[in-house]
């Protein structure tokens, strides 16, 4: 057992996160469970509101207070208890420990400075570098995301999106963090653009060996870079497991739709079959699973009961209904159909 | 030929009426208390605006001297005391409500109606008719604002309308800038576009796509400009460019009872504080305009 | 010249615009013709100009030079009151459903204007079944009918602006990235709600997106756009099956696939798209292309047709 606890990098345990507005409360996070085991590549996968980018701020304990409100969980980060911390404590974790690059390169990093200085920054508020050294330094990490060192002084606006991203990559791994929390890095580049920075991310993570923690809505980026996938809806883990299991094994019914969704590439004819519905709201979940509005294998239980986690094998857990008492796979994915009727 | 179709839209919407947007503006103004301490002090000014006839006569007791009666105290009879000339300070503050809107209220929509038109064609046409405007504007923003007042009442002479003219001309500068960046921002939105793509007309299109989307900025900034007005009579009384003398003024009444506010000061405090007042009920309602005309704001 | 079954011809359409550095090569000698009927769908990169060639076919902008042929009509330069009907023929549905709704006129209103525009109704009920209707048909509840934008969630703001367009009954809509601002799920409604339009109601789209998949899902022909110039045109099935320039096959294989099986060989195209602002007579893709010869820096490559209604723009193909 103490083994097992010293794998894992990171464990969040039954978090839930409510934000109080003045006359609503979004109830963004609902018991999240994930468990990061060193080294790995997760994917944290869900549509907007599904309370992604609200769990990777806890993480960070980055809640907004006083709107934001842990109401219960524990999150355990390379054995320290993330959420106890004061705020001092966890400037000394943040950035050192773990680190976050955002999804809008344009609008993270500061104008006015440049970014060899930006870079420099947190080397020496963790690693206590004076000033020089830590340029220095980060002139070497320029040159290990593919800028030549020269561009150090150069500002912000003196770079493409692509290139910017690149930065806040290298600023995120200045201190070698042990966790790298990524919220859809990607997602406001090009493809071609796209493609270089996950190789480079690729490339990095062999290299400073740093567990990265992904965030995305594409299942592309997932297939490609991921080791194990997590699917959230309505701030919920509704299936976890493996990159086999999740793709090639699906069982929540969400997932499935979330599949279905996706065009395929390689049967442009394949007619897409969209979730009906839509997206959940945070301040007025339904009772029960969350997802039964917009589900197809509805059952009365659905609606009473949120469906606690089942596991349906040694890597892959499941919160719904279906799988109570049996482990037979019910779900029509559309492309298992295709195949079976192709054979 | 088929059937038309019809559906009674009135009917329609009767039945899946919601509240109204005016009633959800209510309701979000009258949740903010600032604001409703604002509209409350606006609503007792306008009061003393209506009624200053009825509780105090105009000519008898603000106007008419009684040197028998000079420099008392306040008292239950004189509310707020009586000045130099035996003047009741409270009927003269009371009637200087009247003067003082008028004019500072005045001024603010002569102001909006000149930078309005000139906002909106520089905001919408942009190029070289926008920068001729603006350059314009900007001659006219190198003069501080009190100057180009009273080198205009200066020139022209004191009178109400000039005076409301002066301070109209000095809020051009701030107030077309607003509906000039207001008109830009909203310009290019898709929407705009959008009633492009349809063939709508440009004359259709500035009122119903852009200017209703400029007025929650414009609205703010016009009522942050009456009280500004407000204070700017004053000043310009003060100095003796407005209202000349038996005329009660507030900035004048200041002026008047500057030799005897050491022994005297209810002859000042009097008039400050409705100047005070009525500046900051104008600010707060501007504030809770801001919130209530915002529609992207929930319920 | 153009058969009946040619909707729409688009013939060495350019448009650019002065910034400060100089002209910036928006759209740069694009020639094509789409059938009544298909899709075309245009792919690019972010700066490539497809959103301004959308817009120049609708006249939303003003070409700087070249044809545009609609019905065997050039309406390049018909004056404002031709246009306006026009209009009617031809529709945008726009990429970002939050500011492509005008946030103070109600859902049922901002239909009504186009309605009213047609002229084709008499009076307001007979334009409010309409409008039902139309709701009806892009899959809006009814009650809605009276509900401000900002009430709504992206995918249904995204089919008010659908059901905007299909009010004027037209023949031929630029679709400009319509979901690329949505979530999946929905942007699969979206998509599904495009197509049974089509058919419907014989509908030509132009389909601009960045996204290949979505592309390959809803084009019956693509063009590649790079630089404000068209690089390789095919039909759909085609240009995946035997992609020729090396932009296509870098774009095709730097698109990640959900699947966790035939991963293939990435091409990593370097560095990033350079300025559109007075570009050199070269190869527009030379400085990023690892088949780039001497002939490439020296001669832009012209479209060329390899039969089947395959073109393309490289100087390495054909030889």
């Amino acid at each position: 057992m103490k083994n097992h606890d010293q794998e894992l990098l990171l464990n969040i345990e039954n978090l839930h996160i409510h934000f109080v507005l003045k006359k609503e409360t979004v109830k963004a996070l609902n018991g999240v469970d994930i468990k990061v085991a060193r080294g790995k590549t997760i994917g944290l996968v869900g549509e907007t509101g599904a309370g992604k980018t609200t769990t990777a701020l806890a993480i960070m304990n980055m809640i907004q207070k006083p709107q934001g409100r842990i109401i219960d969980g524990k999150i355990t980060l390379d054995g320290i208890d993330i959420l106890s911390k004061n705020r001092m404590e966890i400037e000394s974790i943040r950035g050192n420990l773990v680190s976050m690059i955002f999804q809008d390169p344009m609008s993270s990093l500061n104008p006015v400075l440049n970014v060899g200085e930006q870079i420099a920054e947190g080397l020496v508020l963790h690693k206590h570098m004076d000033r020089k050294e830590a340029l220095v330094e980060a002139g070497e990490l320029l040159e290990k995301i593919g800028i030549p060192r020269s561009r150090a002084c150069d500002y912000p606006h003196q770079f493409s999106g692509g290139m910017r991203q690149r930065v806040l990559i290298a600023m995120g791994l200045a201190c070698n963090p042990k966790l790298l929390i990524a919220d859809e890095p990607t997602t406001a580049l090009d493809v071609t653009i796209q493609a270089q920075v996950l190789q480079l991310m690729r490339e990095l993570k062999a290299n400073f060996n740093t567990t990265i923690f992904m965030i995305t809505h594409d299942f592309g980026i997932v297939a490609e870079m991921c080791d194990e996938v997590y699917v959230m809806y309505a701030g919920t883990v509704i299936e976890r497991g493996t990159l086999t299991d999740i793709f090639d094994h699906t069982r929540h019914p969400y997932t499935e739709g979330l599949f279905n969704s996706l065009p395929d590439i390689e049967h442009r004819n394949r007619e897409l079959i969209p979730i009906h519905g839509r997206t959940v709201d945070p301040t007025n979940l339904p009772a029960g699973c969350p997802f039964w509005p917009r589900c197809n294998y509805i059952c009365d239980k659905c609606r009473q009961d949120m469906p606690p986690e089942i596991l349906v094998s040694d890597t892959h857990g499941v919160k719904c209904w279906l799988y109570e008492n049996t482990s037979e796979n019910p779900l029509m994915r559309r492309d298992y159909v295709a195949e079976e009727n192709n054979d | 030929m088929a059937e038309v179709k019809r559906v009674n839209k009135r009917a329609f919407l009767r039945e899946h009426r919601k509240d109204g947007k005016a009633l959800e503006m209510v309701r979000i103004f009258s949740s903010n208390y600032l604001a409703m301490i604002g509209l409350v002090i606006f609503l007792i000014i306008l009061i003393a605006v209506i009624f200053a006839n009825v509780i105090a006569d105009y000519n008898s007791i603000a106007i008419a001297t009684h040197p028998a009666d000079r420099l008392l105290p306040p008292s239950a009879e004189h509310w707020f005391g009586t000045d130099d000339l035996g003047r009741d300070v409270f009927a003269r503050v009371l009637h200087g409500s009247r003067i003082s809107l008028r004019i500072s209220v005045g001024a603010g929509f002569l102001g909006l109606f000149i930078a309005g038109t000139i906002g909106s064609v520089a905001g919408f046409y942009g190029g070289v008719v926008d920068n001729i405007l603006m350059r314009v504007i900007d001659v006219l923003a190198c003069v501080p604002c009190i100057v180009l007042a009273i080198a205009m009442v200066a020139a022209f002479g004191a009178s109400e309308f000039n005076l409301i003219l002066a301070i109209a001309v000095s809020t051009t500068v701030g107030l077309s800038r607003t509906v000039r960046t207001a008109v830009m921002s909203v310009r290019n939105m898709e929407y705009v576009e959008a009633a492009r793509a349809i063939g709508q007309s440009t004359w259709k299109i500035i009122p119903r796509h852009i200017l209703i989307n400029c007025i929650a900025p414009i609205i703010v900034h016009l009522t942050i400009i009456i009280a500004c007005n407000i204070l700017t009579t004053a000043e310009l009384s003060f100095l003796g460019l407005g209202i000349s003398a038996p005329t009660p003024e507030w900035g004048c009444m200041i002026a008047m009872a500057r030799t005897n506010m050491r022994s005297y000061p209810y002859l000042v405090i009097a008039p400050g504080v409705a100047i005070f007042l009525s500046a900051i009920s104008f600010n707060l309602i501007g504030d809770g305009l801001r919130d209530a005309l915002d529609p992207k704001l929930k319920r | 010249m153009t058969d009946h079954n040619t909707i729409l011809q688009v013939r060495n359409l350019k448009k650019y615009f002065k910034v400060g550095a100089g002209l910036l090569h928006a759209v740069d000698d694009v020639s094509f013709s789409i059938e009544r009927g298909t899709t075309l769908g245009i792919v690019g990169e972010s700066g490539c100009g497809k959103s301004t060639l959308g817009r120049t076919i609708l006249r939303l902008v003003e070409p700087t030079s070249g044809d545009i042929i609609f019905e065997g009509k050039n309406i390049t330069h018909v004056n404002r009151r031709a246009m306006k009907q026009l209009r009617k023929e031809m529709q945008l549905i726009f990429q970002d459903p939050f500011s492509s709704l005008n946030p103070r006129i109600s859902i049922s209103c901002a239909i009504d204007e186009a309605l009213v525009l047609t002229g084709r109704y008499k009076d307001a009920d007979e334009r409010f079944a309409k409008i039902l209707d139309l709701m009806g048909s892009v899959g809006l509840d009814e009650r809605l009918a009276n509900a401000y934008p900002h009430e709504l969630d992206g995918g249904c703001r995204q089919r008010v602006g659908i059901a905007r367009a299909l009010a004027m009954e037209p023949k031929f809509i630029v679709c400009d990235e319509p979901v690329s601002a949505l979530d999946v799920s929905i942007q699969a409604q979206i998509l599904n709600i495009l197509r049974q339009l089509k058919k419907d109601h014989n509908l030509t789209y132009i389909f601009i997106t960045h996204d290949l998949s979505v592309v390959n899902y809803i084009s019956d022909a693509i063009a590649v756009m790079y630089l404000g110039r068209v690089i390789e045109m095919a039909k759909t099935e085609e240009l995946f099956a035997n992609p020729l320039h090396p932009y296509t096959n870098a774009l095709l294989s730097a698109l990640p696939i959900p699947s966790i099986h035939n991963r293939k060989e990435r091409i990593l195209i370097r560095g990033e798209i350079t300025s559109p602002i007075n570009p050199k007579p070269c190869c527009r893709f030379a400085q990023r292309c690892d088949y780039c010869t001497q002939e490439c820096l020296e001669k832009e490559p012209p479209l060329v047709d390899l039969g089947n209604g395959h073109m393309v723009a490289c100087n390495r193909v054909g030889k």
